[in-house]
């Protein structure tokens, strides 16, 4: 979960992917022997004088700029604190400490893990549950439920939050358990 | 799910975000731009140029010879993989589970997993002969029974279901229980 814009994500890569097929067509049409059957002729990419190399080369490396700066902030939303205002600051840890015992006690829970997002502007808790083979699922998402009740008493506010139920396929302590 | 952040929320986990794909792209973009801008400044210049001069190489496109028809290939291919990252779903294999106070996302495998062990303890089978998988809308349950023991296929099939419906996961998952014809010796 991160706060970069998906719908940007998905318009720069339709942006992209259509420059490139345009691109490509653009060459592969004036070649024979596509070109002579080509109702129009399409134009040779112009020779530059001296000045205009400059601004190719201007304009190239002002679009790479603008491309790295925009690659390197993709993804990133993740915060530190559950409320930051100039007066108050609740840490991420708080809300981790108060959900996470009642979850780890629970035996098909193998692990937790609590993360603060920027989503939209507002923060958002993602508990991410990693779960044993088999487990059952009611009584995990309803400690859940519990928890995050006790943390709604303890924050008195009503932050967003989404479980997130996943494997515990990592780590020595994803044994199998046998259901009897 | 009570609200439009809940919403929200669940509708990021369940879908892939496309950030790593537009990073990748970008990058290349960028490292494909430097190096138009360095040859553009060495042309310029009049200096030799790194490793195509911008000249000759509008040249050969324009000349449309074998390189052009690469270039073209390549560049077509490209940009449908890039349409298509861009307009495929992207839908990541979980499901959603509703809820009045958080959003919940559960993954496939635990869902089929849960199914296994709820399945397995109604029909006294072990976990490990019952194998399960889920998809979007439909959940497979396969019970190996050990030989000479009947299966009650209904029984299953109620306990799947009691499952699914405690759950009720969005998009709606539908049980179909198989009971295994080759029964398994020992158990």
């Amino acid at each position: 979960m991160t706060r970069s814009n998906r719908f940007v994500n998905r318009l720069l890569l339709l942006l992209v992917g259509l420059a490139s097929l345009a691109a490509g067509a653009w060459l592969a049409l004036r070649t024979e022997p596509l070109a002579s059957r080509s109702p129009i002729a399409l134009p040779d990419i112009p020779q530059f004088s001296t000045t205009g190399w400059w601004i190719v080369a201007a304009s190239a490396l002002a679009a790479a700029v603008l491309a790295t700066a925009w690659a390197v902030t993709r993804g990133r939303g993740r915060v530190d604190a559950v409320v930051r205002t100039p007066d108050l600051t609740i840490s991420a840890r708080v809300a981790a400490d108060l959900l996470e015992p009642a979850l780890l006690a629970q035996p098909d829970v193998a692990a937790v893990r609590t993360r603060v997002f920027r989503v939209r502007g507002r923060r958002a808790i993602e508990v991410r549950v990693a779960t044993r083979p088999g487990a059952a699922l009611p009584p995990v998402i309803e400690t859940a439920r519990r928890a995050v009740a006790v943390l709604d008493a303890a924050l008195e506010l009503t932050t967003p939050v989404a479980l997130h139920v996943t494997p515990a396929t990592f780590g020595g302590d994803a044994g199998v358990r046998r259901v009897d | 799910m009570s609200s439009t952040i809940d919403a929200r929320l669940s509708r990021r986990l369940r879908h892939r975000s496309r950030s790593g794909a537009v990073a990748v792209v970008l990058l290349a973009l960028a490292v494909a731009l430097a190096w138009l801008a360095l040859e553009s400044a060495l042309q310029a210049l009049g200096l030799r140029a790194l490793l195509v001069a911008p000249a000759d190489a509008v040249a050969t496109l324009n000349a449309a010879d074998p390189w052009a028809i690469i270039v073209a290939g390549a560049a077509g291919a490209a940009g449908i993989v890039l349409i298509a990252l861009a307009l495929a779903p992207g839908r990541r294999p979980r499901h959603a589970v509703p809820d009045d106070r958080m959003a919940v996302v559960i993954d496939d495998v635990v869902l089929a997993g849960a199914l296994k062990r709820s399945v397995g303890s109604e029909v006294a089978v072990r976990p490990d002969r019952v194998r399960s998988s889920v998809g979007r809308r439909r959940a497979e349950v396969t019970v190996i029974p050990t030989s000479g023991v009947s299966v009650d296929r209904e029984r299953a099939t109620a306990a799947a279901s009691a499952l699914l419906e405690a759950l009720s996961p969005k998009p709606a998952v539908r049980p179909r229980v198989t009971i295994s014809t080759e029964g398994m010796v020992g158990s």
